[in-house]
């Protein structure tokens, strides 16, 4: 497993304190004795009260965990609602939400959880193993997640505050997977009730209780007195009174509505703004790691693409510390695989080099040693990061004789071109985890949909990636996940990773304690305002 | 009782378009490629999600049962609900249609107080220095983009000087009047910079008009001349302008809303055809037509009061 990274990009993004609070909050209480005396006496200075304003390029379009599709969605999502199991703040372990702890049977089929008496729902009621059985069975049968439990074969319960869960085979990421906001706790009189609709007033049991949401425009999250995670000061989590999460689209303007106080905040500030925004004293810029990559997608189906030296060439003509300091104005990291790097069981030992002299002699032994022009290279409409990388890619890739024509089509056009395989090459895609464990990603890029590239992975590795999601040893699953990276890096799959961006936050001075997961989940509950 | 022919003859033509324009608009959105479902799962979006989406959606049923309970519906006053946000179109409308509606009005005042005074000024200075200055400001105003100035306005009076909200409609009237000053201000001045042009133009032309030279002759006041004998002449093409232009304003507002971060109905559009929401683009693009055809129809009847020559 990877180390808790909070010096990597983005510095001091993830404070001591905020480091310390989170750590005491989870699991291992007792070890850390003598910091928690130093960690009351700085929550001591923490104020509680007040709102914040955040804004978003778009709010959450849905509340119901089964349905989220975009970001967004989930990662406020995850400040109102919990499951049995999260997180931890840096997204390399799973620690205690509403299970206070588990057990897993010899065999590995059976995990028992046992419920937190504390965890109340917004409305004060008690939660109940029937709740958290009704609750799965729901995600189990419906929505776009329903892959995540498709290896439970039942939901049991021992008692109220008891629930089995057995699997038809071992699954290693399953407690990755009950830790996805799909599978978040919801009473059983409202999951039964909503049935196969859609939860819009979803009664949670997170920090924060949905007061108002006004589609496309505002969503306001009140403090929820019964949050069952304590701060440091023994009072419970939020410190806040409340949140707004307000829908503003242009990213000049969330800059300039924060510089004049009307916001406390927002995500995703564009990185050429950020050398100025640096040395601007009305607000903090801050960056967090996160589990991003971005690449460019091509078809493998179609040619040039169906050499896998053209496709080596391509990558090593790519100068990927350029795309860094051009396109995210040096803030990104190079990519070295198609797994994020701040993710779980990313080789820290595969590569993907420059090397141009390699890339021209891979050309000329290739199928198409006179390269070829007339390459068309997709971007959505309006992204910057998808135009930027398009003219680097574009200007790299010439050099090894591969002609590309730039074009920019609406993004929804874009998505159903990709969906159907029927585009030569995308620039701008990015891959974002939603889940803490490389399950999911690996499956995608190698089982199903291939990201729609038309990549065809051997036998053997097919089998790996199979092993790697069944197996229980820790050690022995890196060994498979790295030798998957490195495949991947050979084939060149169908994606050709550029690099690993950080999330860009921008904030009022008196905001505190403000820290995003790798999984972009922004932990509202332990921001504080100074003023 | 002609008056009253002519409006029902013009609301009956106003039907005609709405049917077509709803006919239109449905199968033209639905003719772009792009899927809801695919948009919204994006690189997630596996066969099997993006079927439950689907269905979820209501999107796996036939175009033409789809096509027959929008018509339905619209006939009813019922839009259909948004496929994105879940709710009813028509509940986005009344949420939204306000703001713009009290936008573009805005706008339109402003613009008519900045024009009257501009060209007429520049109309009777002509060729003077102010005349020159009036008609490099038009130029200048013209050939600007909105959300360039939309912007700069943001940073000058918002930001370094605090004078105006960043963002945001307000709830009141006189919260609107402030809050949306420097939004309506912004489309107001690409709108007066087209009409004082013309307004000028309108304006030399009548003074040389025969009623006007015997209004001197008698020895009116030069004052007197020009409120009532020039300026309510000249002003019918301007008016006729500031008509068309509604069209053009309801389009600015797409931008405007979403520079300054206003929940009226055009930054709802906006991201309504990014993410292929038909039932709200069908929806919002009927409430705009209903809206453009009135405003046509009250600037014909306009006319005749500013002018008795004109019968309708």
């Amino acid at each position: 497993m990877l180390s808790s990274r909070c010096g990597s990009p983005g510095g001091g993004a993830l404070k001591r304190r905020a480091f310390l609070s989170s750590a005491l909050a989870g699991a291992g209480l007792a070890a850390l004795g003598g910091r928690r005396r130093m960690a009351v006496a700085e929550a001591a200075s923490v104020r509680r009260g007040g709102t914040l304003t955040w804004a978003y390029t778009t709010i959450p379009l849905r509340l119901d965990p089964l349905w989220t599709q975009a970001r967004t969605d989930s990662i406020i999502i995850s400040n109102i609602a919990q499951g049995l199991v999260r997180a931890n703040p840096t997204a390399t372990a799973v620690e205690p939400a509403l299970a206070e702890r588990w057990s897993v049977s010899g065999n590995g089929l059976t995990y028992t959880f046992f419920l937190r008496g504390a965890a109340r729902f917004h409305d004060g009621r008690p939660v109940t193993a029937d709740d958290v059985i009704a609750s799965l069975e729901r995600s189990r049968a419906l929505g776009v997640y329903k892959w995540s439990l498709a290896d439970v074969k039942t939901i049991a319960k021992l008692d109220d505050k008891r629930v089995a869960i057995v699997l038809n085979a071992p699954v290693a990421s399953i407690l990755a997977r009950l830790a996805m906001i799909s599978n978040a706790v919801f009473p059983k009189d409202q999951v039964t009730s909503t049935g196969q609709r859609e939860l819009t007033k979803p009664i949670g049991t997170g920090p924060f209780m949905v007061r108002e949401w006004v589609a496309n425009d505002h969503l306001t999250l009140d403090a929820n007195p019964r949050y069952w995670e304590a701060a440091p000061d023994g009072k419970p989590y939020p410190y806040l009174d409340g949140v707004i999460i307000k829908q503003v689209p242009e990213d000049t303007t969330k800059v300039l509505q924060i510089q004049a106080g009307d916001l406390g905040g927002a995500e995703a500030i564009p990185f050429s703004q950020v050398p100025a925004l640096k040395r601007d004293p009305r607000g903090q810029l801050l960056t967090f790691p996160q589990q991003q990559v971005y690449f460019m997608v091509i078809q493998l189906t179609r040619p040039p693409f169906d050499d896998v030296k053209v496709r080596q060439a391509m990558s090593l003509a790519l100068d990927r510390k350029v795309f860094v300091d051009r396109a995210t104005a040096g803030l990104a990291i190079p990519a070295n695989s198609f797994m994020p790097k701040s993710g779980l069981y990313w080789n820290p030992r595969a590569s993907l080099p420059y090397d141009l002299t390699k890339a021209k002699q891979l050309m000329r032994e290739s199928k198409y040693p006179n390269g070829r022009s007339g390459i068309t290279l997709q971007l959505p409409s309006g992204s910057q990061i998808g135009r930027d990388n398009a003219v680097l890619a574009q200007q790299m890739w010439g050099e090894i004789g591969l002609q590309v024509q730039i074009q920019e089509v609406d993004g929804s056009a874009l998505a159903a071109a990709w969906y159907e395989s029927n585009y030569e090459a995308i620039s701008g895609y990015q891959w974002t985890n939603g889940m803490m464990d490389p399950d999911q990603l690996v499956q995608f890029f190698f089982v199903d949909p291939r990201m729609n590239t038309g990549y065809q992975p051997s036998d053997q590795a097919v089998r790996m990636v199979k092993a790697a999601a069944e197996e229980l040893d820790p050690a022995k699953r890196r060994q498979l996940y790295d030798q998957i990276q490195l495949i991947y890096n050979t084939d060149v799959g169908g994606t050709i990773s550029l690099y690993y961006t950080p999330s860009v936050n921008y904030l009022t001075p008196h905001v505190r304690d403000f820290y995003r997961t790798p999984l972009g989940v922004p932990l509202y509950w332990k921001t504080w305002l100074a003023r | 009782m002609n008056r009253r022919r002519y409006i029902a003859g013009r609301l009956g033509q106003m039907m005609v378009t709405l049917a077509v324009l709803a006919v239109l608009v449905f199968y033209m959105i639905r003719l772009i490629p792009g899927d809801p479902a695919v948009t919204m799962l994006g690189i997630q979006a596996t066969p099997d999600a993006v079927e439950q989406l689907r269905h979820q959606l209501g999107l796996d049923r036939p175009v033409p049962v789809q096509f027959a309970i929008f018509i339905a519906g619209a006939a009813r006053g019922d839009l259909g609900e948004s496929v994105l946000a879940r709710v009813p179109v028509a509940s986005l409308v009344r949420q939204r249609l306000p703001l713009t509606l009290f936008l573009v009005t805005y706008a339109m005042v402003l613009a008519a107080l900045i024009t009257v005074p501009l060209g007429t000024a520049a109309a009777l200075q002509r060729d003077r220095p102010l005349d020159q200055a009036i008609r490099g400001f038009s130029v200048f105003w013209i050939s600007t983009p909105s959300f360039w100035v939309g912007i700069l306005m943001l940073i000058a009076f918002g930001v370094k000087l605090g004078l105006f909200p960043v963002g945001g409609g307000g709830r009141t009237f006189a919260e609107h009047v402030y809050y949306l000053f420097l939004p309506a201000l912004t489309m107001g001045l690409g709108v007066s910079a087209v009409l004082t042009r013309n307004l000028r133009d309108s304006i030399l032309a009548t003074l040389t008009a025969e009623h006007v030279v015997v209004a001197r002759a008698k020895g009116l006041p030069a004052r007197r001349i020009v409120t009532r004998h020039v300026l309510r002449n000249a002003v019918i093409s301007t008016v006729t302008l500031l008509g068309l232009y509604i069209g053009f304003l309801v389009g600015g507002s797409v931008i405007i809303e979403s520079v300054f971060a206003l929940p009226g109905m055009g930054s709802e559009m906006v991201s309504a055809i990014l993410g292929r929401d038909y039932q709200v683009v069908q929806g919002f693009t009927l409430v705009y037509a209903v809206l453009v055809s009135v405003v046509y129809l009250l600037t014909d009847v306009a006319y005749a009061f500013i002018d008795p020559r004109i019968s309708l």
